[in-house]
């Protein structure tokens, strides 16, 4: 009887283990979360997702609340993300990622938008995420965990900056502008995403 | 990984081939051509196509008395292995054609020999292959690719572990060199090198 007993204990043990953490929630406390984002411009999220213009992120805080990476390219500001961060007890934290919208209110990069001159790949959402729980888990950016990319124009851009042959701006004009090519209509113009 | 382990997979149902093709050791053959036309085309007849990859040696041909002819396959001058064709007369009419594949013994490529000996299947291979040059020389037609095609399979299913870390080994050394060449893009904007 005993010994079932420290059977089901058993089990009951290996299938918590296999329920996880909740997601988004992190054992680490919010002040300790903050500087640990503060400090990152998100080397691994941008070498991972970027789309061959080049970006900068620029991480401001709200000290202990939150953190937002504004991300520019030629000084332009192309899109922004925060994580904000809610306390849940002694080293505990929970950080929710929130993208900004673009001028008709949709979240930009959300895997649905055109952009002439991309500054990620799409969606970014998950991306994001992934990089946020990397830091504070204290772990490598995992691209495993991402859905792929699925913005051809970013591609495209990306393979030139890869090759080492072409560097894209985004002050650069779309081909349907400079060679005739058809252009394709964007479903809604994002903020810092028309170009 | 990705295209070795497909490659795997594919290969798996082709190893009947492969033993059949690894049998095949009948070296001698007879044209329909006298002796002294089959040397002229064979002093003319290069390489085969196809089987020495995009790194095709040099090759220079010799005829050695009436009965020999010597193909010699060199990288960057050294000599990495030969052919050799003996004919004999078959009748008035037609040639009687021995082929061999010899391995350099010194020099750079000496352990070519010690190598072919060790992997029948790729000596097969290039044997047949020049076998089959030979036989569209002499009978004055293309060379016929679905002749090579079991020894190819042979080949390829015998060595597919190296030609799998081949290819892993292709793919680590490319993302090295795109995440080198953008890494060198942000240096450039940073001095301000334009593009």
């Amino acid at each position: 009887m005993k010994r079932g007993f420290r059977i089901v204990l058993a089990l009951s043990a290996a299938l918590a283990g296999c329920g996880g953490r909740e997601s988004g929630v992190y054992e680490i406390g919010a002040h300790d979360a903050y500087v640990r984002l503060l400090r990152s411009e998100l080397p691994d999220l941008v070498m991972a997702r970027q789309c061959g213009i080049l970006i900068h992120p620029r991480p401001e805080g709200v000290a202990d609340r939150s953190v937002t990476w504004r991300v520019f390219s030629s000084g332009r500001e192309m899109v922004n993300f925060t994580a904000t961060l809610t306390p849940l007890g002694a080293g505990r934290t929970r950080a929710e990622v929130s993208i900004g919208r673009n001028a008709s209110g949709r979240e930009a990069y959300d895997g649905s938008l055109f952009y002439t001159r991309p500054a990620f790949n799409q969606p970014l959402r998950p991306a994001v995420e992934e990089q946020v729980a990397a830091l504070l888990e204290g772990r490598s950016f995992d691209v495993s965990r991402v859905p792929r990319g699925m913005d051809s124009v970013c591609d495209v851009q990306r393979a030139g900056l890869e090759e080492g042959s072409q560097r894209f701006s985004v002050t650069d004009r779309p081909a349907s502008e400079t060679q005739g090519i058809p252009q394709q209509t964007p479903e809604a113009k994002p903020a810092g995403g028309a170009g | 990984m990705r295209y070795g382990a497909l490659v795997g997979i594919a290969l798996l149902g082709l190893a009947p081939l492969a033993l059949i093709a690894g049998r095949a050791q009948t070296r001698d053959n007879v044209y329909a051509v006298p002796i002294g036309e089959a040397r002229q085309v064979l002093a003319r007849t290069g390489l085969p196509p196809l089987v020495f990859g995009s790194n095709e040696p040099d090759v220079a041909i010799q005829a050695e008395g009436p009965s020999r002819i010597i193909w010699i396959l060199r990288q960057d001058g050294a000599e990495m292995m030969r052919y050799v064709a003996s004919l004999s007369p078959d009748g008035d009419t037609s040639t009687r054609i021995s082929l061999d594949l010899v391995g350099a013994t010194e020099g750079r490529f000496r352990n070519t020999g010690e190598r072919l000996a060790q992997n029948g299947a790729i000596r097969n291979l290039y044997l047949v292959a020049m076998e089959e040059r030979i036989a569209s020389a002499l009978e004055r037609r293309p060379f016929d690719r679905t002749r090579i095609l079991p020894a190819t399979m042979a080949a390829a299913a015998a060595n597919i572990g190296r030609i799998s870390e081949d290819i892993d080994r292709i793919a680590d050394a490319d993302r090295r060199r795109q995440r080198e060449n953008i890494e060198r893009a942000y240096r450039d904007e940073a001095a301000g090198i334009s593009r």
